[in-house]
């Protein structure tokens, strides 16, 4: 019941791709590399930037607590999306700003699961590469 | 991790003190040359990355794992101020020449003019510089294209044509393949296919996953505190010892890196960069193919005020520009074949770079003026202006607010200026954090490179170049660090100096 950066992240993703019907290479379900790809970036980004964007992403899950006791991650989809909504449309900077930073980081990972029927890159290769972060292509 | 003779494990750096005669910080274009060039005049060089040693096509370009294999920070930098600025560089063995396009120019001579003139930097006329780009442009592979332009790019110089303005195809670091309209296009250049194994096979010694923290002087050498985060071992922080340091560890790093080792004299207090307006231009036709050759046209009939040119438009790409429009992004889906990102650049905005006391990454501060502003406004109608003229049906300003253009009338209707908080500008070059030159109020080094005033210790990255080089600058950071380096060769092997400089050296600075 608690807020859980991880899996309010994960959510996100999932809502996402819910609500972005893009045109699929195949039949896996693409919210898991969408939300790792989320993560990814928020363990790289400027240090100083990280813990501010934690906590905002941390209150962001809670704010569902006092109407539906329960955080953003538990909440079924279309509450989740008025949630996001209320945040994108919120008169507060910080919540517009933390509402844009994932939605575009996670458009741009929904369409990169698209470069391989686009333009013949191997899926295999993708899967090594989500799997393995910066090493996980190595060549010997 | 790509392991070849010559680069460190993890064991072999912890097993004994590294103390090479020269220890070169970064592995981007300026520091793979200088490492190079000073390897095959035979001296003991150790070569330090912060990021890892990844072959080139480890991860398709300008994809979701690229970002996070390559990029600093995973893309996620920002030049703070009134209208920030989202910047780009490379993290990696390679650096920035692993990640952008390879479009190549040689520095324009107003602009080699200009830091004379201003910055009094000595020796830097264009027919000087002439042999450190032809010696540069052997070892990196510079081509133009082998036959007609993919159609992204043929459809920006149709619509300069049609208005009359200048436009150019710009030369890449590419090898075209001889069946490249037939499948097999060719192999983009980096500094992990050229400088690196020649460094490599001169003797010299890699060590990548390691940052330089901070360098101190000890009894007539250097000492640089490196943490090593090797992706087979734990961290740990190990120390350099070296007699000579060039540090090129980028605009910001660079400057972050000296500031850090108590060197602030004109360091980190004049960030230069190109900020850049997107728009998605959509054809009537088919522009869009896989398997084309990347596109290479600018358009320079505003130089140097403002440029423009093609962006890589693959769809990851094109959904990252229409973010601005969201409920358009189903275009993206049904006609991405259609669509393609052009951009209009300028030279505005002046940074700083400063550590923050605990943590790794530097405070990046910008102001662009209004007359930034006006000016990358004026580079997008014109942008606008000449995509209609190429046949464009629709053009989607990658900014919030802006509306799509369909007509001449629409482009009338653009604002006069960038609003501040909407500006969502992007740049890929950024320059002259620690310019070089002879004026010591406003220069971090002389005009070879050298700190002024401290002792063995050079600056070879874009960090040097006084101001933005208005082109793509990677052929001035390569060409720039040669001459550099090579007068530091020249110098180590005057009478009385043991060493010897390379024999194609000898022949470019006689």
């Amino acid at each position: 019941m608690l807020p859980d950066f991880e899996r309010a992240v994960e959510a996100f993703a999932q809502a996402t791709v819910r609500e972005r019907s893009a045109p699929r290479s195949d039949e896996r379900d693409p919210s898991t590399s969408v939300g790792r790809f989320l993560l990814d970036v928020h363990a790289r980004m400027p240090d100083y930037l990280r813990l501010p964007f934690r906590l905002l992403t941390l209150a962001f899950d809670a704010w569902s607590l006092p109407r539906h006791g329960k955080p953003f991650h538990r909440l079924p989809h279309e509450l989740r999306i008025k949630h996001v909504q209320a945040w994108k449309t919120s008169r507060l900077e910080p919540r517009r700003r933390l509402i844009e930073f994932y939605e575009t980081l996670a458009v741009f990972s929904l369409y990169s699961d698209l470069y391989g029927q686009d333009y013949g890159y191997a899926s295999e290769q993708r899967d090594l590469d989500a799997g393995g972060g910066a090493g996980g292509t190595a060549r010997a | 991790m790509l392991q070849s003779s010559g680069t460190l494990t993890q064991a072999a750096a912890l097993a004994a003190p590294l103390a090479p005669e020269i220890l070169v910080i970064g592995s981007g274009p300026g520091g793979s040359t200088t490492a190079t060039m000073l390897a095959e005049a035979g001296c003991d060089v150790l070569l330090i990355e912060e990021g890892p040693y990844l072959p080139l096509e480890s991860a398709p370009h300008f994809s979701r794992e690229e970002i996070v294999q390559k990029y600093r920070n995973a893309g996620i930098n920002i030049a703070f101020g009134r209208a920030k600025i989202a910047f780009v560089e490379g993290n990696c063995v390679g650096g920035g020449s692993e990640i952008n396009r390879g479009l190549y120019h040689r520095t324009p001579e107003g602009v080699l003019e200009r830091w004379r003139r201003e910055y009094r930097v000595d020796a830097l006329e264009e027919d000087r510089l002439r042999s450190h780009f032809e010696a540069c442009e052997a070892i990196a592979r510079v081509q133009y294209l082998p036959g007609p332009a993919p159609a992204i790019s043929s459809r920006l110089q149709q619509g300069a044509t049609s208005l009359g303005w200048a436009s150019m195809e710009v030369p890449r670091l590419f090898v075209y393949g001889r069946d490249w309209n037939a499948g097999s296009p060719g192999r983009k250049q980096s500094m992990t296919e050229t400088f690196v194994p020649r460094f490599l096979a001169a003797g010299g010694r890699l060590l990548a996953d390691a940052r330089a923290m901070k360098l101190a002087r000890h009894g007539g050498r250097w000492r640089a505190s490196v943490e090593h985060r090797p992706s087979d071992g734990p961290r740990r922080v190990i120390e350099i010892s070296a007699a000579t340091v060039f540090v090129a560890a980028g605009a910001t790093g660079t400057p972050a890196l000296l500031r850090r080792s108590g060197i602030k004299r004109n360091v980190g207090d004049q960030l230069r960069f190109h900020p850049m307006v997107k728009a998605v231009a959509r054809f009537p036709d088919e522009v869009n193919l896989p398997g084309e050759l990347e596109p290479v046209h600018q358009v320079k009939q505003f130089d140097p005020r403002f440029s423009m040119g093609c962006s890589m438009s693959k769809r990851p790409a094109l959904a990252l520009a229409m973010a601005p429009h969201p409920d358009r992004l189903g275009e993206v889906d049904a006609d991405w074949r259609r669509m393609a990102i052009y951009y209009a650049q300028n030279t505005g905005g002046i940074g700083t770079v400063r550590p923050i006391p605990g943590f790794r990454d530097p405070l990046v501060r910008v102001r662009q003026t209004p007359q930034d502003l006006a000016e990358l406004a004026e580079g997008l109608r014109r942008l606008c202006e000449c995509l209609l003229a190429a046949g464009a049906e629709a053009v989607y300003p990658s900014l919030p607010g802006f509306a799509p253009v369909r007509s001449m009338a629409d482009v009338a209707r653009m604002p006069d200026t960038l609003p501040p908080d909407r500006a969502s500008t992007t740049a890929l070059h950024l320059f002259s954090s620690c310019p070089m030159g002879e004026d010591t109020s406003r220069c971090a080094a002389d005009s070879f490179g050298r700190v002024h005033g401290v002792d063995g210790l050079h600056i070879a990255d874009c960090s040097l170049l006084p101001t933005p080089t208005v082109v793509n600058p990677q052929g001035s950071v390569m060409a720039i660090a040669h001459r550099n380096v090579m007068h530091f060769l020249e110098r180590a092997a005057r009478p009385g100096a043991a060493r010897a400089i390379p024999e194609h050296a000898a022949a470019i600075t006689a």
